[in-house]
């Protein structure tokens, strides 16, 4: 535990000196594991989630609905590099911010006529998981300002504020308690930059959905839907306070 | 882990033989249950914030963002344990301890706990007998 709070303590200390009076850095929670974790997460032979990312893979060249495949209209997946620094992003279409797994349907349900798939079903968070990794490497960097700054605000007001039985907002811990013990857990920022992520506990891939569903259920709040406006909102807020930090996907954690 | 759980419930039997001996009649009698209370996830899971003497798990697999309990029956007096478990915010509006014995102010609370606080007074009770042991 010593080391591992040298280590954030060091990340935080080089990345403050990189960058002048900024108040909070983003760290990545990969900084608050342990070293065997970021090991399994470094090996792309050994990372669980690159199983999803392969899936995905196959599904993208897969025809569906009116025959044609994400291949047909978009090239090989490394076309997609750097689009997911982008999601949640403002859609024109649809008068709203959406999430990847959203677009991903979208183009799914209007482009490949075929039924969009359920949010948190394997093969959406193994398109998002591909999509994703294309972009690993590259810095985070939505936008949470003109048609997205209502959203924004939506989204930090949501994590600031005290819910559930026992009371608690995402801040109170992801701000204020970072580097505290909860039981054995060391509490991060509750980055993003690594989602899709391969969560050990769960033995499966989850997106940003999922994660903010455990969070509200470990405080008896009231559980908000993986895709709901609400949840969306809430993802561009927590993937806005890691702007700038690099993608991981498929990030693996505890 | 299950390890831990056996450890955890034979110090609790032991604890609650112990309770029916010695227990000071004046601090209720259950310190045994308040203990189990205070370890149970449903209930106080106390030590995901605080390192709890007794509660059967190794230092590093118990929270640090409260203060250790050790010894908090010499510091604390009956009546301030209880005010402190109840509503924390009494004591510190930015708390970030739970209200345990109070619903005030709860919001967007999930509709299995809604309309009740998470311990009962008389659970809160139980708490603060085995609190007052530990010196
Ligand atoms: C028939 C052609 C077509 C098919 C098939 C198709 N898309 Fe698209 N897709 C588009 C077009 C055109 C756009 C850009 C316009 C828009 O935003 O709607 C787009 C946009 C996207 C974007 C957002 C790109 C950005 O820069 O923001 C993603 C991600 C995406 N598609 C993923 C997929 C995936 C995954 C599949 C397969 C499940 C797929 N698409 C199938 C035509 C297609
Ligand atoms: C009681 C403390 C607590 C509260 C309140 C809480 N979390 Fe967490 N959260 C944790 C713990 C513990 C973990 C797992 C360890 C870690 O990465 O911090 C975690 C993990 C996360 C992660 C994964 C981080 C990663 O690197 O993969 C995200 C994202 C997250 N939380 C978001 C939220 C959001 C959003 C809220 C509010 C809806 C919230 N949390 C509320 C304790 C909390
Ligand atoms: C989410 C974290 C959290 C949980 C869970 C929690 N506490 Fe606390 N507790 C704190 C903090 C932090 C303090 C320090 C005072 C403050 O910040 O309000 C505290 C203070 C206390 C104190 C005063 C200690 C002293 O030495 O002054 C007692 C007693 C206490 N808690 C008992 C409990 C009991 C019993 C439970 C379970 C039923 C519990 N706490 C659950 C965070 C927590």
């Amino acid at each position: 535990m010593k080391r591992l709070a040298l280590a954030v303590a060091a990340s935080l200390a080089a990345i403050a000196g990189s960058a002048p009076a900024q108040e909070t850095p983003p760290v990545s929670g990969y900084q608050f594991l342990l070293p065997e974790t970021q090991a399994l997460q470094d090996d792309d032979f050994a990372n669980p989630g690159m199983l999803w990312v392969e899936l995905g893979g196959k599904l993208w060249d897969e025809p569906a609905g009116n025959g044609t495949s994400c291949q047909n209209c978009h090239g090989a997946p490394e076309a997609m590099r750097g689009v997911g620094t982008r999601y949640p992003q403002w859609s024109q279409t649809e008068g709203r911010v959406i999430s990847l797994e959203q677009q991903v349907n979208q183009c799914r349900a209007e482009r490949q006529q075929a039924d969009p798939f359920g949010y948190s079903s394997q093969e959406l968070v193994s398109l998002s998981a591909l999509v994703m990794h294309q972009s690993r490497g590259l810095p985070m960097s939505v936008a949470t300002d003109g048609p997205a700054a209502s959203a924004y605000r939506r989204g930090k007001a949501y994590y600031e504020t005290r819910r559930g039985q026992l009371n608690l907002a995402c801040s109170n811990c992801h701000v204020d308690q970072v580097g505290s013990r909860l039981r054995g857990e060391p509490i991060s920022q509750g980055q993003v930059n690594g989602f899709p992520i391969y969560r050990q506990l769960w033995q499966d891939m989850g997106s940003v959905g999922r994660m903010i569903a455990w969070c509200n259920d470990a405080v008896r709040a009231e559980p908000l839907a993986e895709g709901s406006q609400m949840a969306v909102e809430l993802e561009l807020y927590l993937r806005s306070l890691g702007n700038g930090l690099a993608i991981e996907t498929p990030a693996v954690r505890r | 882990m299950v390890r831990y759980h056996h450890l955890g419930n034979l110090w609790l039997t032991l604890a609650t033989i112990g309770s029916l001996g010695f227990a000071d009649p004046a601090a209720a009698q259950d310190a045994g249950r308040g203990l189990e209370l205070m370890r149970a996830s449903e209930k106080g899971n106390c030590s995901i914030c605080h390192l709890v003497p007794g509660i059967g798990l190794p230092d590093e697999a118990q929270g640090n963002i409260g203060p250790s309990l050790e010894g908090v029956g010499a510091r604390l007096t009956p009546a301030e344990l209880r005010a402190q478990i109840v509503d924390a915010r009494a004591m510190n509006p930015e708390t970030i301890m739970p209200p345990y014995g109070s619903i005030k102010g709860l919001a967007d609370v999930d509709k299995r706990y809604r309309g009740r606080p998470i311990l009962t007074a008389g659970e809160v009770a139980d708490i603060v007998a085995y609190l007052s042991s530990l010196r």
